[in-house]
């Protein structure tokens, strides 16, 4: 057993969340067409309020913290989070589309002591990967938020999403991931809507069939069965999502709210949880 | 033991689990547990306290460790994690703040 595994094993029997994924906003640059989130600002947790949960977060002993939205830039206030994040001594990790950063924003990132910066692409090529965003000149952006990431020397990965219309395209990312000297990761996962609604994801965006992993070949399949497999034990124990509007639900991957709490009451929620 | 400075570098993630300190490099992405003894002279790494003096005043009445034994560890457990550059290491105090202990 790894180190690493012996500390999950440890935060389980302690009942410590030791990973948290908190959306920071929902609001977004991108629509990109398998979304689960709706992007209308409902009233999001405020800077104070996200702070004052990254402080409960750190008391209750959550050591990896994974930043994420929506597009976590679309905050004014995402590199205050961000510095008081790392004065309490998270690992933590961004999940971007990449399209707002530029080298002051990747420096600082660098300064700050980020652990990974995850970037979603869902083809090399831009009328794909430009059609799934609904963004106009998206993958070049994203592109280059990768490379000014790099040049300052932060570890990124390549998030490769994988649904019908991109399917084919897993190849070509790979690669791009090889030229720009990323990590590559394929996510199979294509996740319930926000609001509990699963007709999309079971729809499989398009696919006939089922769900659009159940298409792939037998490497995707290994994939699914390592994430499945982690799946159920985030939804176990080990995993909490806490969401901008202030509610919480047991992982990205199941989405329907187990409550919506005050900030100040987040921790008697997860105690409940746990 | 020469006199020698310790600091907590900021390019770290570190949180105490079940009475240990876990540690990560944000550089190399090493991952270390400290034991008690380890995570008392991790806290104590303020940049500004020798760290003969964190062995003597906070390893050894703390935990009734010979002298000679404790110095030679510390030196060791220090190299290695300055090696990783977790732990700053000087012949004189720091300038900079260490940045607070974190949460328990």
């Amino acid at each position: 057993m790894s180190l690493m595994q012996e500390m999950n094993e440890r935060a389980l029997e302690l009942g410590v969340p030791l990973g948290v994924h908190l959306d920071v906003t929902y609001r977004c640059n991108e629509r990109c067409v398998h979304c689960y989130l709706d992007h209308d600002d409902r009233g999001e947790l405020t800077t104070v309020e996200i702070k004052d949960i990254l402080q409960q977060l750190a008391e209750a002993g959550t050591f990896f913290l994974t930043l994420s939205g929506g597009e976590v830039l679309m905050r004014r206030d995402f590199f205050e989070i961000l510095e008081h994040a790392r004065d309490l001594k998270f690992n933590v990790r961004i999940k971007t589309n990449g399209v707002m950063i530029r080298k002051s924003e990747a420096r600082r990132m660098r300064d700050l002591g980020v652990e990974q910066v995850q970037v979603s692409i869902y083809s090399r090529r831009p009328e794909i990967h430009d059609a799934i965003t609904k963004l106009p000149g998206a993958l070049k952006r994203s592109i280059e938020a990768i490379r000014l990431l790099k040049s300052q020397g932060l570890k990124v990965a390549i998030a490769n999403v994988l649904m019908t219309v991109n399917m084919g395209e897993h190849a070509g990312v790979q690669a791009l991931a090889q030229e720009l000297g990323v990590v590559y990761t394929l996510d199979p996962t294509i996740t319930p809507k926000i609001d509990g609604d699963t007709e999309f994801a079971n729809s499989g965006f398009g696919a006939e069939g089922g769900l659009p992993q159940q298409r792939f070949g037998g490497k995707c399949r290994r994939v699914l069965r390592a994430s499945a497999k982690a799946g159920r034990r985030r939804h176990g124990r080990l995993s909490l999502q806490r969401r901008t509007y202030g509610g919480l639900h047991h992982s990205v991957w199941r989405c329907f709210p187990l409550c919506a709490i005050p900030a100040a009451e987040w921790q008697c929620a997860a105690a409940e949880v746990y | 033991m020469s006199e020698k400075y310790i600091a907590r570098s900021s390019q770290i993630a570190a949180r105490m689990l079940g009475g240990e300190m876990m540690v990560m490099s944000s550089v190399d992405s090493t991952f270390f547990t400290l034991n008690e003894v380890a995570t008392v002279i991790w806290q104590a790494a303020d940049g500004h306290t020798p760290l003969a003096e964190i062995v003597a005043r906070n390893v050894c009445d703390e935990f009734e460790v010979d002298i000679d034994i404790a110095r030679r560890d510390a030196e060791q457990f220090v190299n290695e994690l300055s090696h990783h550059g977790i732990l700053l290491v000087s012949d004189c105090p720091f300038d900079i703040s260490p940045g607070p202990v974190e949460a328990a």
